[in-house]
């Protein structure tokens, strides 16, 4: 059963025609659930829109996008948000952590906006996965790059989302760091059956995918079809 | 359940956003206090204005209580005292006048009275009670220094009091006695005992003396209700009720005093109200605004997170709802000492004396609290929706150099900075014409503030009501109604050859005063008989006609008045020496029913007789309705009319059985250099006597210099405000602007203009800015200044219309620094991160 379903997703900037930017063109995809998929392209080849558009942070131009069942820009502002807290993770380049509350407010914050319960030991093994347990009453300032990615991926975590989206997850971490949390993000997510869309540019990281998506100038060029065989690794 | 667990979330995120804010908090509770401050102040000033107009008003009337029961008697008043509505009562019954000879001017009634009347009627005893033996009385103190006996306890006097059957001498002695109060109307009461009425007066029978209209051993039901709200309708209830029947009397001081009768006098008061609560919510507003657009990244990430615009709309409120409730304490507390302080200065503008009474309303505060509490929300709520609708990507989009496209774009201009900065400003043209007109606005209203303001004159104000450097007015003559105790004639012929004896004083110039009842001739019925057939009928118009007479202002004025005539002469010529003749007449036009409109029944050349004169005049001249103002009682009778004499003509031989005139001012001419002095001894003369009221020119100043001083306080707020508000849009159209661009400038910087060429592309901006808005105000502006403030000006009495150029001068220095400043700091903020960047990087 496929867990996303794009159709026909377009995002055109700008107006005059002339000048328009074709971020997405026409991209039509489909994602299994537990599936792994990795984006590559080139740089300014409209991955981030694409994953945007996935997790609703930003309107189409025009198409389609179901998640789990639910056709995301048929919803409102409202609706959409709550959607999201409930059902996307979300990992980015740049952590976006917020600045004022803590390690451990911040991971929960997902789940307290949305009034649940906390499940203190599900995020007590995510925290202890991730190796966080001295940071959590810390400022995200004060911790290192790595480490507030890994907060970050925690917080993507915290919801038990069915589907976690990630934009160069990686980008700003040493070869190393880099491994390790791959790593723990897939263990993670094969635990709890969990879908991943991840951007990257690099290759190796990509290998790790079932899947991997190549995007240029807005529109898909390889890779756009379920693979039939197990997960590699 | 949901609800309420996440709202701990929000409301932490609130108060976090609240701990890392700290300027932007001090500006908006600032802003709190500010706006609670005005408001709670103006509602202090306007409730005790209103309890001191009611006070002053009950003084008048002599009492507090609802309304009454006239000339009930004891059966009834045992029934009407069960009805529930009624919840405080007390008796008055008349007893008499009385006769001494010392108040022969100035009637004294004799009455009985209770505890509660006692109590409402502001008679406090300063010491003993109320009489209970046949042979004690209460007297207050002015009744006893006419008497000229001392205040104390036990002294004995002499009363005769008419009964009207025959006047009963007999000697009292004082069981208690109260202050005077000058601003009550009755001075004059003395309070016997019930044993006196029942030993002297009880076989009397209340309704023959009712008959004859003297009233003794009547007794009056004064009563109180729960509130003042329709009493005429709860006294008829009572009536209907109990089946009494009785006429009834309202205590109007409650009905004209109250704030909905009076509506038009708080209209001022909801105008600065309203302007209040617009300052604080552009202020508060534009806080809120420029933060958020700040922390876009902030709120996107946010709601990228999964925090929906309702939550987001929350914090927002929550964060103005706190810095509220720190401000609002020191608003309250302000804002009502400052209008307590305030209070006195506002009592003196009003036409009557009047006594400052102090109202500490509960209302006051809640209602203070509620309307910043409105401003405060308002001024949240356009912020919040905006941080609402923010859409998450802005949160997570890489900021930085985007595209080439615009790059080529932006070098075809080259890089001449000032055009490039003139380019900028027309770029979103909605904006730029928003903030001209804003700046343009506020800078002509300022002007026309200013210019009226330079335009009072103080010297037109003087002549309006003296016309020598001092008078001294009979002022209870102008008080015709309700019975006052006083001598019309203080101002005597002896009196004034005193004023002329003192040293300095060149002349007395005094003015006579005749109240006539004029029988109609042909020519005021030729005006008034179509006036009453017009639809709708105008009762009092029918009741003059029916009576056949109106009602006219005879002055008599001395030759020292004459200088001032011409100027209100508006049909035919005045000449001193035919006036002085005693053959001629000046007639002022008269007051219509309709307002502002004015007519004259005669015209130069008419013969009017003047029975009460016993003589004909020829009319000299028409005159204003209000000509010779100073001169005047300064009140007008509608259809009525002034017409003045020579004084000769008022002081000489009238036909018996007229009321002589009354004199009614005395002006002086002092000898400059006597000034002081002569001013001294003129008002020790006069203080001699209660009735009299001195004023020199000096004490009209310090009048004038107060209202100047309110009409400049309310009148530069009221363009700060204004000038506040063009500010505040400036700063945050450039603010916003520069935060929004910010991308744009990191591209400028990547294809190399420096900080050094941004800054300054920013200040050529600032000062295109500058530029437009002088010369849109320096045409247009000068224009509406000139046009407004010159017919503003025209209609405002002691106003001589000035153009003032300063505030057009003066903008343009004060817009630059403003400009220069603000291009500055928002430069500034560029160069700092937003609340996210800034704290990651660690503090
Ligand atoms: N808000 C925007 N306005 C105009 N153009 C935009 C906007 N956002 C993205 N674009 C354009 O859309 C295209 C795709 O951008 P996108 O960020 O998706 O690229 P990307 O593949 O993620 O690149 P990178 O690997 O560098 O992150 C680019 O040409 C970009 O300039
Ligand atoms: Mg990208």
């Amino acid at each position: 059963m496929p867990i996303l379903n794009i159709v026909n997703l377009k995002k055109y900037y700008g107006k005059d025609p002339q000048t328009t930017v074709k971020a997405l063109d026409d991209i039509s995809l489909t994602v299994e659930k537990g599936e792994f998929v990795a984006i590559v392209g080139t740089s300014g080849s409209g991955k981030s829109t694409l994953l945007h558009m996935l997790g609703g942070l930003d309107r189409p131009t025009e198409g389609k996008v179901t998640v789990d069942g639910n056709e995301l820009f048929a919803m409102s502002d409202e609706k959409l948000t709550i959607f999201r807290r409930r059902s996307v993770g979300f990992v980015f380049q740049s952590y976006n952590l917020v600045p004022i509350l803590s390690v451990l407010e911040n991971i929960t914050l997902p789940i307290e906006l949305d009034g649940g319960r906390i499940d203190r030991t599900y995020l007590d093994e995510v925290i202890q996965a991730l190796g966080l347990q001295s940071k959590i009453h810390s400022l995200p300032g004060s911790l290192s790059g790595g480490q507030q990615q890994r907060v970050a991926i925690a917080r993507a975590l915290a919801t038990k989302p069915s589907i976690i989206l990630a934009d160069e997850p990686t980008g700003n971490l040493d070869s190393k760091t880099s491994q390790e949390v791959l790593i723990l993000l897939k263990q993670m997510s094969e635990k709890f059956n969990q879908t991943i869309v991840m951007i990257t540019h690099n290759e190796s990281i990509a290998q790790m995918a079932d899947r991997i998506i190549r995007i240029e100038d807005g529109r898909i060029v390889s890779g756009n079809a379920t693979p039939s065989g197990a997960r590699i690794l | 359940m949901i609800a309420n667990n996440n709202r701990k979330i929000v409301t932490r995120l609130s108060l976090r956003s609240l701990r890392v804010s700290p300027l932007r908090n001090l500006a908006v509770i600032s802003a709190v206090v500010l706006t609670t401050l005005l408001i709670t102040s103006i509602f202090t000033m306007s409730l005790n204005l209103n309890k001191s107009m009611e006070l002053t008003m009950m003084k008048s009337v002599g009492t507090d209580f609802h309304g009454s029961f006239k000339r009930v008697s004891p059966e009834q008043i045992e029934i009407l005292q069960q009805h529930p509505s009624v919840k405080e009562y007390g008796v008055m019954l008349h007893a008499g006048l009385l006769r001494n000879e010392v108040f022969r001017d100035s009637p004294v009634e004799v009455k009985r009275i209770d505890e509660a009347s006692a109590r409402h009627s502001f008679i406090h005893l300063i010491e003993g009670g109320l009489p209970e033996a046949g042979n004690e009385v209460v007297l207050s103190t002015w009744v006893l220094d006419k008497f000229g006996i001392q205040h104390a306890l036990g002294e004995r006097v002499q009363l005769d009091i008419d009964i009207t059957e025959r006047v009963l001498k007999q000697e009292f002695v004082v069981s208690g006695y109260y202050e005077a109060d000058k601003n009550l109307a009755i001075a004059g009461l003395a309070f016997v005992s019930d044993a006196w009425v029942q030993q002297n007066i009880s076989g009397i029978d209340p309704a023959e003396s009712e008959a004859s209209g003297s009233y003794v051993n009547t007794q009056e039901m004064s009563v109180m209700f729960k509130n003042a709200v329709d009493i005429e309708k709860k006294l008829d209830k009572v009536l209907a009720d109990t089946g009494v029947n009785r006429p009834t009397g309202v205590n109007w001081a409650y009905t004209t005093s109250s704030l909905s009768d009076n509506l038009i006098e708080f209209v001022p008061y909801v105008a600065v109200i309203f302007i209040i609560m617009l300052s604080g919510y552009l202020l508060i507003y534009n806080i809120f605004y420029i933060s958020v657009v700040r922390d876009v990244k902030f709120y996107g990430l946010l709601k990228a997170i999964g925090t929906t615009p309702r939550q987001l709309k929350r914090m927002i409120r929550i964060q103005s709802q706190i810095l509220y409730l720190i401000g609002l304490p020191f608003g309250l507390a302000a804002g009502y000492v400052i209008g307590r302080l305030l209070t006195p200065m506002m009592n003196t503008f009003s036409s009557e004396p009047m006594e400052a009474a102090y109202s500490a309303s509960p209302w006051i505060f809640i209602g203070a609290a509620l309307f910043a509490y409105l401003t405060v929300w308002l001024a949240a709520g356009k912020p919040g929706r905006m941080a609402a609708r923010i859409a998450p990507v802005e949160a997570v989009r890489y900021t930085g150099v985007q595209t080439t496209r615009r790059r080529n774009k932006r070098s075809k201009r080259g890089g001449r900075l000032h055009v490039m900065a003139f380019t900028n400003l027309f770029r979103s043209k909605k904006k730029l014409s928003l903030m001209l007109t804003s700046l343009s606005l506020s800078i002509v209203l300022f002007s026309i503030i200013f210019t009226v303001i330079g335009s009072l004159d103080v010297n037109k104000y003087l002549s309006t009501f003296l016309s020598g450097d001092m008078v001294i007015r009979n002022e209870k003559i102008e008080t015709h109604e309700g019975e006052r105790p006083g001598d019309p004639y203080k101002l005597s012929e002896a009196f004034s050859s005193d004023l002329e004896r003192i040293d300095g004083v060149k002349s007395v110039e005094k003015v006579y005063y005749y109240y006539d009842i004029h029988d109609m001739d042909e020519k005021i019925r030729a005006v008034l008989q179509p006036l009453s057939e017009t639809e709708p009928p105008q009762p009092y118009l029918t009741s003059l006609l029916e009576r056949n007479s109106v009602y006219l202002q005879l002055y008599g004025i001395d030759p020292g008045w004459y200088d001032l005539v011409q100027k209100d002469v508006i049909e035919g010529h005045f000449d001193p020496q035919k006036f002085a003749s005693g053959d001629y007449v000046l007639v002022a036009q008269s007051l219509m029913w309709e307002e502002d409109t004015y007519t004259s029944y005669y015209h130069p050349g008419d013969i009017m007789e003047f029975k009460n004169l016993g003589k004909s005049y020829e009319v000299m001249a028409v005159m204003n309705y209000d000509a010779l103002y100073a001169a005047t009682t300064q009140s007008f009778s509608t259809y009525g009319f002034n017409a003045f004499f020579p004084s000769s003509e008022l002081t000489g031989e009238l036909p018996a059985e007229t009321n002589p005139p009354w004199p009614l001012s005395a002006t002086l001419h002092i000898d400059p250099d006597k000034l002081d002095s002569a001013t001294q001894a003129a008002k020790s003369l006069a203080a001699s006597s209660d009735e009299l009221v001195v004023k020199s020119r000096e004490d009209y100043r310090e009048e004038l210099d107060g209202f100047i001083g309110v009409f400049q306080i309310i009148g530069y707020g009221l363009s700060f405000v204004i000038a506040l508000i063009g500010v505040l849009n400036y700063i945050n159209t450039v603010v916003t602007g520069v935060i929004m661009r910010r991308n744009e400038f990191a591209l400028l910087e990547s294809i190399g203009m420096t900080k050094r060429q941004l800054k300054k592309m920013l200040v050529y901006e600032g000062i295109y800015n500058v530029l437009l808005t002088t010369a849109i105000t320096s045409t247009l502006g000068v224009f509406l200044t000139y046009s407004i403030a010159k017919s503003i000006a025209g209609n405002t009495a002691f106003t001589v219309f000035r153009m003032s150029w300063l505030p057009f001068v003066l903008v343009v220095p004060v817009l630059a620094i403003i400009a220069y400043t603000v291009t500055l700091s928002s430069y500034r903020m560029l160069s700092k991160a937003t609340l996210i960047e800034r704290l990651r990087q660690g503090e």
